[in-house]
Protein backbone atom coordinates (compact mmCIF):
# COMPACT_ATOMS: atom_id res chain seq x y z
CA UNK A 1 0.00 0.00 0.00
CA UNK A 2 2.46 2.20 1.03
CA UNK A 3 4.61 1.86 -1.67
CA UNK A 4 1.96 2.93 -4.05
CA UNK A 5 1.06 6.15 -2.74
CA UNK A 6 4.06 7.80 -4.70
CA UNK A 7 3.64 6.06 -7.96
CA UNK A 8 0.07 7.11 -7.58
CA UNK A 9 0.76 10.91 -7.08
CA UNK A 10 3.35 11.12 -9.22
CA UNK A 11 1.26 9.62 -12.40
CA UNK A 12 -1.45 12.42 -10.75
CA UNK A 13 0.88 14.72 -11.70
CA UNK A 14 2.39 13.52 -14.84
CA UNK A 15 -1.51 12.80 -16.24
CA UNK A 16 -2.51 16.75 -14.60
CA UNK A 17 0.85 18.05 -16.61
CA UNK A 18 -0.54 16.17 -20.13
CA UNK A 19 -4.08 17.24 -19.15
CA UNK A 20 -2.91 20.53 -19.53
CA UNK A 21 -0.39 20.19 -22.62
CA UNK A 22 -3.48 18.74 -24.06
CA UNK A 23 -5.76 21.36 -23.58
CA UNK A 24 -3.48 23.69 -24.98
CA UNK A 25 -3.11 22.34 -28.20
CA UNK A 26 -6.45 22.84 -28.92
CA UNK A 27 -6.52 26.49 -27.76
CA UNK A 28 -6.23 29.14 -30.37
CA UNK A 29 -2.60 29.06 -32.26
CA UNK A 30 -1.36 31.68 -34.69
CA UNK A 31 1.27 31.38 -37.82
CA UNK A 32 1.97 32.70 -40.81
CA UNK A 33 2.04 31.35 -44.04
CA UNK A 34 3.73 33.72 -47.42
CA UNK A 35 3.03 33.00 -50.49
CA UNK A 36 4.57 34.88 -54.19
CA UNK A 37 3.39 35.32 -57.32
CA UNK A 38 5.53 35.81 -60.22
CA UNK A 39 3.14 38.51 -62.52
CA UNK A 40 3.50 38.47 -66.12
CA UNK A 41 1.05 40.45 -68.65
CA UNK A 42 1.56 37.62 -70.64
CA UNK A 43 -0.22 35.41 -68.28
CA UNK A 44 -3.91 37.94 -68.33
CA UNK A 45 -6.49 35.28 -70.47
CA UNK A 46 -8.74 36.19 -73.04
CA UNK A 47 -11.38 37.91 -72.83
CA UNK A 48 -8.80 40.57 -70.70
CA UNK A 49 -6.75 42.50 -73.02
CA UNK A 50 -3.95 44.59 -71.87
CA UNK A 51 -3.30 48.10 -73.38
CA UNK A 52 -0.64 47.97 -75.67
CA UNK A 53 1.39 50.34 -73.32
CA UNK A 54 1.54 47.89 -71.12
CA UNK A 55 2.32 44.53 -72.44
CA UNK A 56 5.45 44.39 -70.93
CA UNK A 57 4.49 45.00 -67.01
CA UNK A 58 5.71 42.15 -64.83
CA UNK A 59 6.41 42.17 -61.11
CA UNK A 60 6.19 39.70 -57.90
CA UNK A 61 2.96 40.13 -55.23
CA UNK A 62 3.89 38.56 -51.68
CA UNK A 63 1.05 37.40 -49.84
CA UNK A 64 1.47 37.04 -46.05
CA UNK A 65 -1.47 35.40 -44.78
CA UNK A 66 -1.86 35.57 -40.81
CA UNK A 67 -4.17 32.78 -39.71
CA UNK A 68 -6.01 31.57 -36.19
CA UNK A 69 -6.63 28.01 -35.89
CA UNK A 70 -7.99 26.05 -33.31
CA UNK A 71 -8.40 22.16 -33.52
CA UNK A 72 -6.91 22.50 -36.75
CA UNK A 73 -9.08 24.78 -38.32
CA UNK A 74 -8.98 28.12 -39.35
CA UNK A 75 -11.30 30.38 -37.37
CA UNK A 76 -10.00 33.64 -38.55
CA UNK A 77 -7.13 34.77 -41.00
CA UNK A 78 -5.79 38.27 -42.95
CA UNK A 79 -3.49 38.96 -45.38
CA UNK A 80 -0.84 41.29 -46.18
CA UNK A 81 -0.43 42.28 -49.71
CA UNK A 82 3.55 43.42 -51.03
CA UNK A 83 3.88 44.04 -54.49
CA UNK A 84 6.02 45.27 -56.71
CA UNK A 85 5.61 46.01 -60.59
CA UNK A 86 7.75 47.40 -63.26
CA UNK A 87 7.37 47.24 -67.13
CA UNK A 88 4.15 50.26 -66.85
CA UNK A 89 3.19 52.76 -69.16
CA UNK A 90 4.20 56.25 -67.90
CA UNK A 91 0.97 57.40 -67.32
CA UNK A 92 -0.36 53.91 -65.58
CA UNK A 93 -2.28 53.85 -62.36
CA UNK A 94 -3.48 50.91 -60.61
CA UNK A 95 -6.71 50.50 -59.84
CA UNK A 96 -7.48 47.36 -58.52
CA UNK A 97 -5.42 44.04 -57.31
CA UNK A 98 -6.82 41.01 -55.85
CA UNK A 99 -6.51 37.40 -54.93
CA UNK A 100 -8.56 35.25 -57.84
CA UNK A 101 -9.79 31.74 -57.45
CA UNK A 102 -8.95 30.06 -60.56
CA UNK A 103 -6.57 28.02 -62.29
CA UNK A 104 -3.54 29.91 -64.54
CA UNK A 105 -6.10 29.50 -67.42
CA UNK A 106 -9.40 30.79 -65.98
CA UNK A 107 -10.36 33.79 -65.27
CA UNK A 108 -11.65 33.48 -61.63
CA UNK A 109 -13.96 35.43 -59.30
CA UNK A 110 -12.37 37.98 -56.84
CA UNK A 111 -11.76 36.72 -53.49
CA UNK A 112 -9.74 38.59 -51.45
CA UNK A 113 -8.88 42.44 -51.85
CA UNK A 114 -6.10 44.91 -51.83
CA UNK A 115 -8.68 47.82 -50.81
CA UNK A 116 -7.16 49.57 -54.13
CA UNK A 117 -10.13 51.51 -55.94
CA UNK A 118 -10.54 53.97 -58.96
CA UNK A 119 -11.28 56.53 -55.91
CA UNK A 120 -7.96 55.47 -54.19
CA UNK A 121 -5.55 54.22 -56.72
CA UNK A 122 -1.91 54.32 -56.77
CA UNK A 123 -0.07 56.27 -59.88
CA UNK A 124 2.39 53.86 -61.89
CA UNK A 125 4.64 55.64 -64.21
CA UNK A 126 6.82 52.91 -65.18
CA UNK A 127 7.11 51.15 -61.92
CA UNK A 128 5.37 50.81 -58.54
CA UNK A 129 5.63 49.66 -55.36
CA UNK A 130 2.58 49.20 -52.37
CA UNK A 131 1.50 47.27 -49.52
CA UNK A 132 -1.75 46.77 -48.24
CA UNK A 133 -2.32 45.30 -44.44
CA UNK A 134 -5.08 43.44 -42.39
CA UNK A 135 -6.86 42.67 -45.65
CA UNK A 136 -10.45 40.08 -44.75
CA UNK A 137 -9.73 37.37 -45.74
CA UNK A 138 -12.62 34.70 -45.33
CA UNK A 139 -10.80 31.26 -43.04
CA UNK A 140 -12.58 28.88 -46.07
CA UNK A 141 -10.51 30.94 -48.18
CA UNK A 142 -7.37 30.99 -46.36
CA UNK A 143 -7.53 26.79 -46.33
CA UNK A 144 -8.82 26.67 -50.03
CA UNK A 145 -5.35 28.96 -50.49
CA UNK A 146 -3.64 26.69 -48.09
CA UNK A 147 -4.40 23.38 -49.64
CA UNK A 148 -4.05 24.60 -53.02
CA UNK A 149 -1.82 27.57 -53.95
CA UNK A 150 -1.64 27.12 -57.30
CA UNK A 151 -5.16 27.49 -58.04
CA UNK A 152 -5.32 30.92 -57.34
CA UNK A 153 -3.66 33.99 -58.57
CA UNK A 154 -2.85 37.57 -58.14
CA UNK A 155 -4.01 40.07 -60.26
CA UNK A 156 -3.09 43.87 -60.44
CA UNK A 157 -5.83 46.41 -63.05
CA UNK A 158 -4.67 49.94 -64.02
CA UNK A 159 -7.11 52.40 -65.57
CA UNK A 160 -4.86 51.13 -69.06
CA UNK A 161 -5.86 47.53 -68.70
CA UNK A 162 -9.12 47.45 -66.65
CA UNK A 163 -9.59 43.81 -67.29
CA UNK A 164 -6.06 43.17 -65.33
CA UNK A 165 -2.61 43.86 -66.44
CA UNK A 166 -0.66 41.36 -65.20
CA UNK A 167 -1.36 37.99 -63.40
CA UNK A 168 0.34 35.10 -61.63
CA UNK A 169 -0.52 31.86 -59.92
CA UNK A 170 0.58 31.84 -56.01
CA UNK A 171 3.31 29.67 -54.89
CA UNK A 172 4.01 28.87 -51.59
CA UNK A 173 7.35 30.32 -50.04
CA UNK A 174 9.73 27.47 -49.92
CA UNK A 175 11.85 29.47 -46.98
CA UNK A 176 11.54 27.16 -44.33
CA UNK A 177 9.77 28.55 -41.41
CA UNK A 178 10.41 27.21 -37.44
CA UNK A 179 7.76 27.34 -34.56
CA UNK A 180 9.76 26.72 -31.76
CA UNK A 181 8.43 26.12 -28.50
CA UNK A 182 10.53 26.22 -25.67
CA UNK A 183 9.45 22.44 -24.12
CA UNK A 184 7.80 19.48 -26.16
CA UNK A 185 5.61 17.18 -24.10
CA UNK A 186 8.33 14.92 -23.35
CA UNK A 187 10.45 18.07 -22.23
CA UNK A 188 7.74 19.13 -19.75
CA UNK A 189 7.16 15.87 -18.29
CA UNK A 190 10.97 15.33 -17.79
CA UNK A 191 11.63 19.20 -16.24
CA UNK A 192 8.90 18.75 -14.33
CA UNK A 193 9.92 15.08 -12.77
CA UNK A 194 13.48 16.36 -12.44
CA UNK A 195 12.20 19.54 -10.39
CA UNK A 196 10.33 17.65 -7.59
CA UNK A 197 12.97 14.82 -7.86
CA UNK A 198 15.53 17.36 -6.66
CA UNK A 199 13.17 19.09 -4.22
CA UNK A 200 11.96 15.57 -2.41
CA UNK A 201 16.41 14.85 -2.48
CA UNK A 202 17.05 17.57 -0.86
CA UNK A 203 14.12 17.23 1.93
CA UNK A 204 14.50 13.58 2.06
CA UNK A 205 18.12 12.93 1.31
CA UNK A 206 19.95 15.56 3.20
CA UNK A 207 18.59 15.68 7.14
CA UNK A 208 20.92 14.93 9.76
CA UNK A 209 19.96 11.73 12.43
CA UNK A 210 20.41 13.00 16.11
CA UNK A 211 20.63 10.16 18.42
CA UNK A 212 20.55 11.27 22.14
CA UNK A 213 22.34 9.01 24.78
CA UNK A 214 22.10 9.94 28.60
CA UNK A 215 25.22 11.45 28.68
CA UNK A 216 26.28 13.07 24.89
CA UNK A 217 24.75 12.97 21.31
CA UNK A 218 26.03 12.21 18.00
CA UNK A 219 24.69 13.30 14.67
CA UNK A 220 24.67 11.15 11.61
CA UNK A 221 24.69 12.69 8.30
CA UNK A 222 21.82 10.60 6.35
CA UNK A 223 23.38 8.84 3.19
CA UNK A 224 22.12 10.51 0.20
CA UNK A 225 21.38 7.48 -2.14
CA UNK A 226 20.97 3.92 -1.48
CA UNK A 227 22.50 2.47 -5.13
CA UNK A 228 21.29 -1.00 -4.30
CA UNK A 229 17.57 -0.01 -3.69
CA UNK A 230 17.45 2.70 -7.03
CA UNK A 231 18.68 0.23 -9.52
CA UNK A 232 15.72 -2.59 -7.54
CA UNK A 233 13.29 0.09 -8.21
CA UNK A 234 14.36 1.48 -11.62
CA UNK A 235 14.54 -2.05 -12.92
CA UNK A 236 10.78 -2.46 -12.01
CA UNK A 237 9.47 0.76 -13.29
CA UNK A 238 11.43 0.45 -16.58
CA UNK A 239 9.95 -2.97 -17.32
CA UNK A 240 6.95 -1.57 -16.77
CA UNK A 241 7.40 1.60 -19.09
CA UNK A 242 8.47 -0.99 -21.64
CA UNK A 243 5.96 -3.33 -21.82
CA UNK A 244 2.83 -0.47 -22.29
CA UNK A 245 5.41 1.06 -24.98
CA UNK A 246 5.70 -2.00 -26.96
CA UNK A 247 1.72 -2.56 -26.17
CA UNK A 248 1.19 1.14 -27.52
CA UNK A 249 3.88 0.48 -30.14
CA UNK A 250 5.42 3.60 -28.70
CA UNK A 251 8.09 5.58 -31.72
CA UNK A 252 11.81 6.51 -30.81
CA UNK A 253 10.20 10.01 -29.24
CA UNK A 254 7.90 8.48 -26.59
CA UNK A 255 10.27 5.85 -25.69
CA UNK A 256 13.00 7.67 -25.04
CA UNK A 257 10.93 10.11 -23.17
CA UNK A 258 9.24 7.32 -21.11
CA UNK A 259 12.24 5.55 -20.47
CA UNK A 260 13.76 8.74 -19.14
CA UNK A 261 11.01 9.97 -17.11
CA UNK A 262 10.54 6.24 -15.78
CA UNK A 263 14.76 6.61 -14.27
CA UNK A 264 13.75 9.90 -12.53
CA UNK A 265 10.16 8.43 -11.37
CA UNK A 266 12.12 4.95 -9.99
CA UNK A 267 14.68 7.61 -8.49
CA UNK A 268 11.55 9.32 -6.55
CA UNK A 269 10.13 6.47 -5.25
CA UNK A 270 13.34 5.18 -4.05
CA UNK A 271 13.76 8.45 -2.22
CA UNK A 272 10.51 7.88 -0.66
CA UNK A 273 11.09 4.25 0.13
CA UNK A 274 14.87 5.43 1.40
CA UNK A 275 13.50 7.70 4.07
CA UNK A 276 10.77 5.71 5.38
CA UNK A 277 12.73 2.75 5.81
CA UNK A 278 15.28 5.37 8.02
CA UNK A 279 12.57 6.81 10.11
CA UNK B 1 -4.36 -3.11 11.27
CA UNK B 2 -0.54 -3.65 10.07
CA UNK B 3 -0.88 -2.52 6.96
CA UNK B 4 -2.84 0.87 7.90
CA UNK B 5 0.16 1.67 11.12
CA UNK B 6 2.64 1.26 8.25
CA UNK B 7 1.18 3.40 5.44
CA UNK B 8 0.82 5.94 8.16
CA UNK B 9 4.11 5.25 9.18
CA UNK B 10 5.19 5.77 5.57
CA UNK B 11 3.27 9.48 5.21
CA UNK B 12 4.20 10.34 8.64
CA UNK B 13 8.40 9.72 7.46
CA UNK B 14 7.47 11.05 4.03
CA UNK B 15 5.32 14.13 5.22
CA UNK B 16 7.71 17.00 3.89
CA UNK B 17 8.64 15.72 0.31
CA UNK B 18 4.49 14.74 0.02
CA UNK B 19 3.68 18.24 1.15
CA UNK B 20 6.04 19.44 -1.35
CA UNK B 21 4.91 17.51 -4.34
CA UNK B 22 1.21 18.62 -3.07
CA UNK B 23 2.17 21.82 -3.12
CA UNK B 24 3.73 21.74 -6.17
CA UNK B 25 1.31 20.27 -8.09
CA UNK B 26 -1.07 22.81 -7.27
CA UNK B 27 1.05 26.34 -7.67
CA UNK B 28 2.24 24.66 -11.13
CA UNK B 29 -1.46 24.17 -12.02
CA UNK B 30 -2.28 27.96 -11.38
CA UNK B 31 0.63 29.34 -12.63
CA UNK B 32 0.17 27.59 -15.90
CA UNK B 33 -3.77 28.05 -16.06
CA UNK B 34 -2.58 32.33 -15.11
CA UNK B 35 0.10 32.41 -17.96
CA UNK B 36 -0.73 29.25 -20.24
CA UNK B 37 -4.00 29.41 -20.98
CA UNK B 38 -5.99 32.02 -19.36
CA UNK B 39 -6.90 33.96 -22.32
CA UNK B 40 -7.06 37.39 -21.50
CA UNK B 41 -3.38 37.14 -20.59
CA UNK B 42 -2.30 34.83 -23.13
CA UNK B 43 -3.74 37.46 -25.39
CA UNK B 44 -2.68 40.92 -23.68
CA UNK B 45 0.57 39.70 -21.96
CA UNK B 46 2.02 36.83 -23.25
CA UNK B 47 1.51 37.66 -27.06
CA UNK B 48 3.05 41.17 -26.77
CA UNK B 49 6.10 39.86 -24.61
CA UNK B 50 6.61 36.88 -27.65
CA UNK B 51 6.43 40.47 -30.31
CA UNK B 52 9.49 41.47 -28.18
CA UNK B 53 10.78 38.00 -28.22
CA UNK B 54 10.77 38.33 -31.96
CA UNK B 55 12.09 41.97 -31.95
CA UNK B 56 15.06 41.09 -29.29
CA UNK B 57 16.02 38.17 -31.53
CA UNK B 58 16.03 40.46 -34.42
CA UNK B 59 18.25 42.99 -33.05
CA UNK B 60 20.77 40.42 -31.45
CA UNK B 61 21.33 38.53 -35.09
CA UNK B 62 21.52 41.89 -36.62
CA UNK B 63 24.41 42.98 -34.49
CA UNK B 64 26.40 40.03 -36.59
CA UNK B 65 25.03 41.47 -39.77
CA UNK B 66 22.24 38.54 -40.05
CA UNK B 67 19.96 41.10 -41.98
CA UNK B 68 16.93 39.75 -40.07
CA UNK B 69 13.82 41.56 -39.60
CA UNK B 70 10.80 41.50 -36.97
CA UNK B 71 6.99 41.57 -38.07
CA UNK B 72 4.81 40.39 -34.91
CA UNK B 73 5.66 37.47 -34.10
CA UNK B 74 7.64 36.65 -37.33
CA UNK B 75 11.86 36.56 -37.48
CA UNK B 76 12.49 36.90 -41.05
CA UNK B 77 15.13 37.04 -43.43
CA UNK B 78 16.04 35.64 -47.14
CA UNK B 79 17.27 32.73 -46.22
CA UNK B 80 15.14 31.46 -43.03
CA UNK B 81 12.05 32.57 -41.20
CA UNK B 82 11.25 31.90 -37.65
CA UNK B 83 7.68 32.42 -35.71
CA UNK B 84 7.84 32.66 -31.85
CA UNK B 85 4.49 31.48 -31.55
CA UNK B 86 2.95 31.44 -27.91
CA UNK B 87 4.39 28.32 -26.46
CA UNK B 88 8.04 29.42 -27.53
CA UNK B 89 7.57 31.91 -24.66
CA UNK B 90 9.42 30.25 -21.74
CA UNK B 91 6.09 30.00 -19.73
CA UNK B 92 6.17 26.28 -18.81
CA UNK B 93 9.64 26.29 -18.00
CA UNK B 94 9.33 29.49 -15.78
CA UNK B 95 5.96 27.97 -14.12
CA UNK B 96 7.39 24.68 -13.29
CA UNK B 97 10.10 26.71 -11.92
CA UNK B 98 8.37 29.25 -10.15
CA UNK B 99 6.56 26.15 -8.44
CA UNK B 100 9.86 24.16 -7.51
CA UNK B 101 10.99 27.56 -5.54
CA UNK B 102 7.70 28.42 -3.92
CA UNK B 103 6.25 24.91 -3.00
CA UNK B 104 10.20 23.91 -1.24
CA UNK B 105 9.65 24.29 2.53
CA UNK B 106 12.06 27.43 2.85
CA UNK B 107 12.27 31.18 4.08
CA UNK B 108 10.64 33.57 2.04
CA UNK B 109 13.28 36.01 1.99
CA UNK B 110 14.59 32.64 0.10
CA UNK B 111 11.96 32.35 -2.49
CA UNK B 112 11.94 35.66 -2.85
CA UNK B 113 15.66 35.30 -4.01
CA UNK B 114 15.23 32.36 -6.30
CA UNK B 115 12.20 33.70 -8.31
CA UNK B 116 14.25 37.40 -8.33
CA UNK B 117 17.29 35.62 -9.79
CA UNK B 118 15.37 32.31 -11.47
CA UNK B 119 12.82 33.75 -13.57
CA UNK B 120 15.13 36.43 -15.30
CA UNK B 121 17.46 34.06 -16.04
CA UNK B 122 15.61 30.97 -17.59
CA UNK B 123 14.12 34.16 -20.06
CA UNK B 124 17.28 34.67 -20.76
CA UNK B 125 18.18 31.01 -21.52
CA UNK B 126 15.46 30.92 -23.75
CA UNK B 127 16.04 34.31 -25.77
CA UNK B 128 19.82 32.53 -26.11
CA UNK B 129 18.00 29.21 -26.94
CA UNK B 130 15.91 31.64 -29.88
CA UNK B 131 19.45 33.13 -31.28
CA UNK B 132 20.65 29.80 -31.83
CA UNK B 133 17.98 28.15 -33.20
CA UNK B 134 17.71 31.49 -35.97
CA UNK B 135 22.23 30.60 -36.52
CA UNK B 136 20.74 26.97 -36.85
CA UNK B 137 18.16 27.57 -39.29
CA UNK B 138 20.51 29.91 -41.18
CA UNK B 139 23.82 28.01 -41.35
CA UNK B 140 22.01 24.25 -40.75
CA UNK B 141 18.96 24.09 -42.00
CA UNK B 142 18.61 20.48 -42.49
CA UNK B 143 19.74 19.73 -38.75
CA UNK B 144 17.56 22.64 -37.61
CA UNK B 145 14.47 20.38 -36.55
CA UNK B 146 17.05 17.86 -34.45
CA UNK B 147 18.45 20.83 -33.43
CA UNK B 148 15.51 22.12 -31.35
CA UNK B 149 13.51 19.13 -30.28
CA UNK B 150 17.02 17.62 -29.27
CA UNK B 151 19.82 19.97 -28.18
CA UNK B 152 17.50 23.09 -27.31
CA UNK B 153 15.47 21.74 -24.90
CA UNK B 154 18.09 19.90 -23.13
CA UNK B 155 19.73 22.86 -22.77
CA UNK B 156 17.09 24.87 -21.73
CA UNK B 157 16.03 21.55 -19.22
CA UNK B 158 19.81 21.29 -18.08
CA UNK B 159 20.10 25.11 -16.65
CA UNK B 160 16.63 25.45 -15.82
CA UNK B 161 17.58 22.46 -13.26
CA UNK B 162 21.48 23.89 -12.50
CA UNK B 163 19.14 27.06 -11.70
CA UNK B 164 17.30 25.68 -9.02
CA UNK B 165 19.96 23.12 -7.51
CA UNK B 166 22.10 26.12 -6.94
CA UNK B 167 19.53 27.52 -5.31
CA UNK B 168 18.45 24.69 -2.87
CA UNK B 169 21.84 24.38 -2.09
CA UNK B 170 23.71 27.71 -2.08
CA UNK B 171 20.29 29.62 -0.58
CA UNK B 172 17.08 27.57 -0.18
CA UNK B 173 18.76 25.41 2.84
CA UNK B 174 20.99 27.80 4.21
CA UNK B 175 18.21 30.41 4.91
CA UNK B 176 16.16 27.66 5.60
CA UNK B 177 17.33 26.91 8.60
CA UNK B 178 18.29 30.55 9.67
Amino acid sequence: MKRLIAPVLLAAMAVASIAMIVARSVEAQASTIIFTAQMLAANEIAPVVVNATETGANGLATVTLDIVSSGGTITSAVSRFDVSLTGLASNSVLILAHIHEGSAAVNGPIRVDSGLSPAASIPAPGAVSFSRSNLATAPAVAQSIINNPAGWYFNVHTALSPGGVCRGQLVRQTVQTLNTPTLSEWGMILMTLIITALGIYFLTARGKVELSGADESISLTVRAINWKLFATVALIVEVIAVAILVALRAGALDTLGALASGLIVAFIIHLFIGNARRH
Amino acid sequence: MRGIEKASAFLSANRKALLFLLRFALIFGLAYFVFGIAPGIRNGVIRPYTEWLARAVAWTVNLFGAGAMAEGQMVSSSQFSMQIAMGCDGVEASCLFLAGVLAYPTSWRAKMIGLAAGLPAIHAINLARLVMLYYAGLLLPSVVEEVHVYVAQTIVILLSTVLLLFWLQRVAAPLGRA
